[in-house]
């Protein structure tokens, strides 16, 4: 079995009373294209969102590589306001609940492996920045380019958050070397990503299509072992589309990542996809393979719809 | 290296203006003061510009480089003096005079040159401290809580409980100034100043280019994707304020040392005001548009538009003629235009026309009317200053030029938001590779012709 790279757990998004996200487990493995669908407003970005670090869930855990990097549960307001489910599963108040001290010490082992923290009231909440640096990158679901840089130096941008040089050395030039070596991984970028033409045009002027590649390459430029997709085909007629499927499978392979994306185009989804997590009203409603989604009533009755052809 | 080569030959000119006899003193003022603005305005335009961190502390910045600078390079000999409403102050030692008297005319540069990097560094530590709380804010909010700052810093150096060190609101003077500096018989007063200076600019630009200021240019641009690409807000934000406000502080220092003299009631928020104006004409976002729109400022400032400040009485009535014709001319041309315009799309001041019901009524064309009412009005007035037995100009009197300014920067953010470069540069080697281009071309096109 491949290595787990993603795993959300009891994830819980509460926006004063609104439940965004209520109670998501899942998880992505290493090399996977998983995709997760739902109707507008099922609380998919907001799944991203706190996955990536911009928001801190109210309640729940997410893993990366294995090793814990957002953790949370109700305090404050929210302790009143909280109506998701375990809200003492990530405090010191949880205790693991069996008939006999051996079984409960067995349950509290198994509890201490899954989360080094359990039992206590540590918060881990990182700002999306720190998160970015251990390899987990992302698109916007509304393109969101550096405006007034140009293709190259919003790819070269992103390439700061790996580099090591202090600001007097790099203020001086005494990390030639690395800026060096950065900029012809950049050049390399553009030329896998096919965007050598377009390399000094300013970034927001390039067509709809081309500015998601650009979003695209951007992210790759992190060094990423995975990579979240908001909605990648959004704006794109048939025919891009068909492209950036292909085009996702070919960079998942090229840079060895593993795709996490959120998609409404069924058939990039049904192409790609290795698994699918379905969202409605902020709760998972199923997960699968897409045969098994798509023959899934409850996904058909919450999204899908029957088909016209049927 | 055409930039290199233009660099060092305009420090040669300076030296030249410096020393050669007949020079306006007006034109050196300007240089000097236009050198030192250019680099607060290159500081504030790293904040604003290039961060999109707006902010308005500017002049407390300055106000914390240049007492430092003045505190720690008085002469001990004259502190007694200077400090004499605090028992000669409590300092007891000078920095500058120290090294001197340790290694001479060298000594007094490196002194110099220690005080100016250590008010830099008091300047942005205040900046690191305030920013810890402030750089939470968002634009206007950080604009009002720095401008809060400065004015706290000002009130906080004329206390007197600190008078001992800063003089309270009592004059510091008496330290090493740019007159000092002269090599032999040569002086150096004018060279100075541009040399800190360029040298701090060119640090500026030196950043601007380097990995940290494509990520101080991604914040601005969008401060969610930054974050998303691995850039810290936090960490960048404080970066760019913390080194805005040392060249601030060096800026201040260099100030002081222009004016031989330093007063915490001098670094109002007045002066920020200025520096904003400077940016704002020059573009923001442009280091070139800050330099040649601080020696533009303080030329008009300083010199150029210096009469408008003065009351002024013509001395005989065809002088007074011939201004009332100027006047006339520049109103009727003005209206001109501007009812051509108003009446281009076939609307005449007053028009006649059939209403929906049958009947006649008029139409009114509003803005065409107030224009010629104005320009009457204007007109009679013209012929009133003709004839009325005043010589005196209107207007023309103390303050009357701020207001030019403020009118200016209105109609430069109304018309011209992007500023003399937007936030472009203008690239001598470029300019110089376009110039050669186009003789290259031209040549080529002539051969053309010829066959």
């Amino acid at each position: 079995m491949s290595k787990n790279v993603l795993k959300v757990e009891h994830a819980t998004m509460q926006f004063g009373g609104v439940v965004a996200v209520d109670n998501m487990n899942l998880e992505v493995n290493e090399g996977e294209i998983v995709s997760l669908i739902g109707p507008n407003g099922a609380g998919k970005t907001t799944a991203f969102n706190v996955i990536t670090g911009v928001y801190a869930p109210s309640n729940g855990r997410v893993a990366f590589n294995g090793e814990t990097i957002v953790r949370n549960h109700p305090t404050g307001k929210m302790k009143k306001l909280y109506k998701g489910s375990d809200p003492e599963l990530y405090t010191g108040a949880y205790r693991a609940e069996a008939d006999t001290p051996e079984a409960r010490a067995a349950l509290e082992q198994a509890e201490k492996e899954r989360d080094p923290y359990a039992f206590s009231d540590h918060v881990i909440a990182p700002t999306p920045d720190k998160i970015t640096k251990l390899g987990m990158a992302r698109t916007f679901q509304n393109i969101r380019l550096w405006k007034s840089q140009t293709v190259f130096e919003n790819i070269l941008i992103a390439k700061h958050c790996r580099v090591t040089a202090g600001l007097v050395a790099a203020t001086f030039r005494a990390n030639r070397a690395e800026e060096q070596r950065h900029r012809e991984e950049c050049e390399e970028l553009l030329r896998v990503m096919d965007l050598e033409k377009v390399r000094n045009e300013p970034a927001t002027s390039l067509p709809y299509g081309m500015q998601r590649r650009v979003e695209i390459a951007r992210a790759l430029a992190t060094e990423p072992s995975l990579l979240l997709l908001d909605e990648p085909a959004a704006g794109m007629n048939p025919q891009e589309t068909d492209e950036l499927t292909s085009f996702i499978g070919r960079i998942r392979d090229d840079f060895k990542l593993t795709v996490f994306l959120i998609e409404h185009h069924m058939d990039l989804v049904m192409d790609i996809s290795d698994r699918i997590y379905v969202l409605d009203f902020g709760k998972l409603i199923a997960d699968g393979t897409p045969a098994e989604i798509q023959n899934n009533q409850r996904v058909i009755d919450a999204y899908l719809g029957v088909s016209n052809d049927a | 290296m055409v930039t290199v080569v233009l660099l060092a030959a305009l420090l040669a000119l300076m030296l030249l203006l410096d020393n050669l006899p007949g020079v306006p003193s007006m034109l050196l003022t300007v240089l000097r003061k236009g050198a030192i603005y250019a680099l607060v305005a290159v500081s504030m335009n790293l904040l604003n510009g290039f961060t999109g961190l707006f902010s308005l502390g500017q002049a407390g910045f300055m106000l914390l480089g240049a007492y430092t600078y003045a505190v720690l390079t008085i002469p001990v000999g004259s502190q007694a003096s200077i400090y004499q409403q605090y028992k000669g102050g409590g300092v007891g030692f000078s920095i500058t005079e120290s090294l001197t008297g340790a290694m001479g005319g060298f000594g007094t540069l490196l002194g110099v040159v220690i005080c100016l990097i250590l008010a830099g560094i008091v300047a942005g530590l205040f900046a690191y401290l305030i920013g810890l709380p402030v750089l939470r804010l968002k634009s206007d909010y950080l604009a009002i809580a720095t401008l809060g700052f400065a004015e706290i810093l000002r009130a906080l150096i004329q206390y007197t409980k600190l008078g001992p060190i800063t003089n309270g609101s009592n004059l510091l003077y008496g330290f090493t100034s740019f007159s000092d500096f002269h090599l032999g018989a040569l002086k150096l007063s004018t060279v100075m100043p541009f040399l800190f200076s360029g040298l701090c600019i060119a640090v500026v630009v030196l950043l601007i280019n380097s990995t940290y200021g494509r990520a101080f240019k991604a914040i601005r641009d969008d401060e969610v994707a930054a974050e998303a690409m691995g850039i810290n807000l936090a960490r960048h934000k404080r970066m760019s304020f913390v080194i805005s406000s040392f060249f601030a502080g060096i800026s201040g220092a260099l100030l002081a040392m222009y004016q031989a003299s330093v007063q915490a009631v001098t670094f109002k928020a007045a002066m920020t005001y200025e520096i904003l104006l400077i940016v704002v004409i020059g573009g923001i976002g442009s280091i070139t548009g800050s330099v040649v729109a601080s020696f533009l400022f303080v030329g008009c400032s300083e010199w150029w538009l210096r009469f408008l400040d003065n009351e002024t009485t013509l001395k005989n009535f065809n002088a007074k003629l011939i201004f009332a014709i100027v006047f006339g001319l520049i109103v009727l041309g003005l209206a001109v235009v501007i009812l051509r315009r108003d009446c281009k799309k076939g609307l005449p001041p007053l028009r006649r026309i059939t209403a929906p019901g049958g009947g006649k009524r008029v139409r009114v064309n509003w803005s065409a009317i107030a224009s010629i009412v104005l320009a009457v009005a204007l007109l009679g007035w013209d012929v009133w200053f003709v004839i009325s037995p005043n010589l005196k100009l209107p207007l023309l009197r103390s303050g009357f030029r701020m207001v030019v300014f403020s009118v200016v920067i209105m109609i430069m953010v109304l018309f011209f938001r992007r500023g003399l470069f937007g936030d472009s540069e203008l690239d001598p080697a470029a300019l110089w590779d376009s110039l050669r281009g186009r003789r290259t071309q031209s040549g080529r096109s002539a051969g053309g012709d010829r066959r």
